[in-house]
């Protein structure tokens, strides 16, 4: 096995001090950018087959994406990462009146290690504000997150707004959280839901492409 | 035809939820809310979130408001969001410890705390209160914590967490501290005479706490939710440490909360106290996780509880469908098992007989569907429990603004005239 295997390996078996130590030897060897965090992703891809067979859960997500921050943020802290192609734009945020993160970040990490640009808004986002972020980023993808009941009227004001500002046909539209459902996904005039992450993955692979799609 | 009298009617809605608990059939599904501060209630009182957060009177007057329209076999609530860094107070005040608990939009404003956020304040006016937590203790000060959780919340957490007592001994501290005492006089009365109103409507009026698994606790007060999640990982004997530290308090506070003295048991319609436990490790928890340190916690207060002759009422958030079968290391009948989102069937399969089980409807059914789908799913619930040990709730303590009157009309209706 050689090391960029190993590193796969590491982040598949959540093993932080061996996978930050092998990025560290990969990038001193002389390996560039890609290969690492292409091993990376390969070890996520394997956290998030694990998940959606049921073996891993919530708190392995949780770390996976830790370790795949850290490696990018620490390992490789003195490289530029803007070279990487990514697979298509997600823009995701939490919706106006909602300040919770947890999920979305989940999400977040989840999309990262697949290939996939995000662009965060953040929690408490203004319709327009998603308006802005459509406008300047070009997503393929939009997110948009809640935990609280009341999130769904926000992620109706979204959709309409969007629709409002005539940019509905020029992206898809998700949400996400513990409270979206087939009902509250056609009242709010989304293109689907999820309250499952590797579901909600193979959606936007549908959509945008990817492995496994 | 003359009304029947409130006590009569409070003693048959006590009797429904008893016989549920102990996995009778009752004459009727019993209803049950526990609503926090929301916007559905705020609405319908014809105030806006800001006013019920900041307000106490306002927020006591929206629980009469909704309990006259609507009637339920039990409606509880709470005007806040929990403060549980107070369960100090445990050992030495226990008087005070049932009203220092909650935190509200006004408390908020007092002490500053870093860990909630308000409409009027950090929020518009018309958005939900909420918990965010935080992280108050790094993994490097876990012995702190360790060797003496009172100290450590007192001299480390708390100045970290409430931002006018950063300073402890500065008069902006000592200030919030009386601020404090006057903002729980006016709480405590406008919820008395709210509590009050409530049973001459027939509603039963019963003890009741909320308490938390000591893992949660050190999640939502010390080392922030995503932080602990990876301390399970990075380093088990310490979260698993500091969790058996606060236990001792927790169940200290749980009982100085719950304590009936016999000449105070004619204000209660309930003999038993219920404990209400919002868990919310469980659903982001491997097995492996859950198993070896989450649930023998739990186990250990709800065994406390059911010795003391206490109804737990556990809160299993999110999915919590992996960890059903621990529910069958319990004696039978003893706890109220209320879901949010679990895959009902496999709950029906595995919980039903053994524990009686609460929940069944979605808050966001409650703005989408008809009253035509509430009254089919309350009907799917109870096929599916075959009517024994089921009580009706919502998934949320939270009903949102859009939810439809007539949707909510429809659920009270339903549990009234279905046949069991």
């Amino acid at each position: 096995m050689d090391v960029k295997e190993k590193l796969t390996k590491a982040i598949e078996e959540l093993d932080e001090e061996t996978a930050y130590e092998l990025a560290g030897t990969m990038l001193e060897s002389g390996a560039i950018l890609e290969e690492v965090v292409e091993a990376c992703r390969m070890g996520m891809e394997k956290v998030g087959e694990l998940f959606a067979e049921g073996e891993y859960f919530l708190s392995e997500l949780i770390m996976s994406g830790e370790m795949l921050k850290n490696i990018l943020e620490k390992v490789m802290a003195d490289t530029d990462n803007g070279s990487i192609q990514a697979l298509g734009t997600v823009l995701i945020g939490t919706v106006q009146g909602d300040v919770h993160n947890i999920g979305k970040d989940i999400v977040i990490n989840v999309l990262k290690a697949n290939g996939y640009k995000v662009i965060d808004l953040g929690v408490d986002v203004a319709p327009a504000r998603f308006i802005e972020g459509i406008k300047e980023h070009n997503p393929q993808v939009v997110g948009l997150s809640g935990l609280l009941t009341e999130a769904i009227k926000p992620m109706k004001d979204t959709v309409d707004a969007i629709k409002e500002a005539g940019l509905r046909d020029e992206v898809k539209v998700i949400i996400g959280g513990g409270i979206v459902s087939e009902e509250v996904c056609s009242h709010v005039g989304a293109d689907h839901w999820s309250n499952n992450v590797s579901t909600g993955l193979n959606i936007i692979k549908d959509w945008v492409g990817g492995s496994n799609g | 035809m003359a009304k029947t009298n409130p006590k009569e009617i409070i003693k048959q809605k006590v009797d429904r939820i008893e016989k549920a608990v102990r996995l009778e059939k009752p004459d009727r599904i019993p209803f049950i809310t526990i609503l926090g501060i929301n916007a559905f209630q705020a609405a319908y009182a014809g105030y806006t979130m800001a006013e019920v957060s900041l307000e106490p009177a306002k927020f006591a007057d929206s629980m009469v408001k909704l309990g006259e329209d609507f009637d339920r076999d039990l409606a509880l609530g709470t005007p806040g969001l929990r403060n549980s860094l107070t369960i100090t107070m445990a050992e030495e005040h226990p008087e005070l410890v049932p009203a220092v608990e909650s935190m509200t939009g006004q408390l908020h404003q007092i002490v500053q705390d870093t860990f909630t956020k308000w409409p009027g304040i950090e929020l518009e006016e018309d958005v939900t209160p909420q918990f965010i937590g935080g992280k108050f203790l790094e993994a490097d000060e876990y012995d702190l914590f360790i060797d003496d959780p009172v100290k450590c919340i007192n001299e480390v957490i708390i100045p970290r967490a409430y931002r006018s007592m950063a300073n402890p001994k500065s008069s902006t501290a000592y200030g919030a501290l009386i601020k404090w005492g006057l903002e729980l006089k006016d709480r405590v009365a406008a919820l008395a005479s709210a509590s009050n109103r409530l049973r001459e409507l027939g509603f039963p009026k019963v003890k009741v706490t909320t308490a938390l698994n000591p893992y949660d606790f050190v999640a939502d007060f010390v080392r922030n939710f995503d932080q602990a999640i990876l301390d399970f990982r990075r380093c088990p004997e310490k979260i698993e440490a500091a969790a058996e530290a606060i236990l001792p308090y927790m169940l200290k506070y749980i009982e100085a909360t719950t304590g009936i003295p016999p000449e105070a048991q004619q204000d209660f319609d309930m003999a038993s106290p219920i404990v209400s436990y919002p868990l919310h490790l469980n659903e982001f928890l491997h097995p492996k996780f859950y198993n070896k340190y989450y649930w023998p916690m739990m186990k250990k207060l709800l065994e406390a509880d059911i010795a003391a002759g206490r109804i737990p009422l556990v809160l299993f958030e999110g999915d919590h469908t992996p960890h059903l079968e621990t529910l069958l290391d319990l004696p039978k009948g003893k706890i109220i098992a209320c879901f949010e989102r679990p895959d009902w069937n496999k709950v029906a399969e595995i919980v039903k007989g053994h524990q009686c089980v609460m929940g069944g409807l979605s808050t966001s059914l409650m703005i989408t569907g008809t009253p035509h789908d509430i009254e089919a799913k309350i009907k799917e619930m109870a096929e599916l429990f075959d009517g024994e040990g089921f009580i009706l709730s919502f998934s949320h303590c939270s009903l949102s603004g859009e939810t439809k009157v007539e949707n909510m009309r429809a659920a009270v209706d339903t549990v009234k005239n279905l046949k069991l």
